[in-house]
């Protein structure tokens, strides 16, 4: 989500003048956005209004997310280590909230996210001395635990390509 | 000092007289009131209007003994920005609910007055009172229950369609 692609304006209101003026605040959303912890939380809160993406943009703090979701997998902290860059962030949490969204197994979904840890790894090494953005993984990748299933591998390889090719591009810049 | 009287004024002219030491939870009162000294002159408080003047000095009483919260400046800047909206206490529950038929313009009428105040921990209790609103619903619910009307261009709804599209369920 970028808060260049979206121009920021006044929401309006139907009805309920004090309402509308109250959400209109900037200070005031941003008090209220405080309290959402999590990325699609604030995922939602920015599809409401033009204001409310600008002021959900800014609180996605994917450091601060990425840092809570360590400690659910053992290799996070290497990547941030390798690369504790603002994208880099992003794409832990975007692997990590895509592999638990996939499946609400906790351990398919920490088997998902070290299996693509592992492949990012080697991928961040290849992105930073030839500049090759595009990342390539299969389900088949990784469908080698026995408790998972070849559309739940599907399911997450798609969930996370996207986001993951979109945010190397940063990486490289 | 402490014990004497201050009168504010609200929106509609009316005067509420109130001990210094309940319009000193408020920030702004508590400046102005130094700035001016020993005065008897009515302070106007022109964005606020009388009956919700009163709710806020029926919260500020109730919570005359709390300690003064800390400032941005003596806060922890990370922990700050991440806040819990699950620790209300019942009394402030019951207070911030008010009538159920006017709960929603009552409530950002409070927000806007604890802001324009800067009375602090009741701006946070209705922020939280907010979020606490909005937690789970879709975008499409948030606008329904706040009447917010949806001014994305057709441009806009699409791009962040695509950006989002991670996020959404496959």
């Amino acid at each position: 989500m970028s808060s260049e692609t979206v121009i920021p304006r006044q929401v309006g209101a139907r009805r309920g003048q004090r309402v509308g003026l109250a959400l209109q605040s900037p200070d005031i959303l941003t008090e209220i956005f405080s309290h959402f912890h999590y990325p699609f939380h604030l995922i939602t809160l920015s599809e409401v209004s033009p204001l409310w993406h600008h002021i959900a943009d800014t609180h996605l703090n994917w450091k601060h997310f990425a840092l809570r979701m360590k400690r659910l997998e053992h290799p996070t902290p290497k990547l941030l280590s390798f690369h504790p860059t603002p994208p880099f962030y992003r794409i832990t949490v975007v692997i990590i909230a895509a592999a638990q969204k996939c499946t609400k197994n906790p351990i398919e979904a920490k088997f998902f996210c070290a299996k693509y840890f592992q492949r990012m790894l080697r991928c961040m090494f290849m992105v930073k001395s030839t500049g090759i953005t595009s990342v390539s993984i299969s389900s088949r990748d990784l469908n080698s635990n026995p408790a998972s299933t070849n559309t739940m591998a599907a399911k997450f390889a798609n969930a996370v390509r996207t986001a993951i090719r979109r945010s190397l591009l940063h990486l490289v810049d | 000092m402490s014990d004497t009287l201050v009168t504010l004024t609200s929106q509609e002219g009316k005067p509420e007289q109130v001990p210094r030491r309940i319009a000193e939870r408020s920030t702004l009162l508590k400046n102005m009131l130094e700035d001016v000294g020993e005065s008897n002159q009515p302070i106007p408080l022109p964005n606020v209007s009388h009956k919700i003047l009163k709710r806020v000095l029926e919260y500020c009483i109730h919570h005359k003994d709390d300690p003064q919260p800390p400032s941005d400046d003596d806060k922890d800047s990370f922990d700050s920005s991440r806040k819990r909206s699950d620790d209300i206490d019942e009394w402030d529950q019951k207070f911030i609910k008010g009538k159920e038929e006017e709960h929603n313009e009552e409530l950002f009428q409070i927000i806007l007055a604890a802001n324009y105040l800067d009375i602090k921990p009741l701006l946070d209790l209705g922020c939280k009172t907010v979020a606490n609103m909005i937690k789970g619903k879709s975008p499409e619910q948030i606008r329904e229950m706040f009447n917010i009307e949806n001014d994305f261009t057709p441009e806009e709804e699409d791009q962040i369609r695509r950006e989002n599209e991670w996020a959404a369920d496959a």
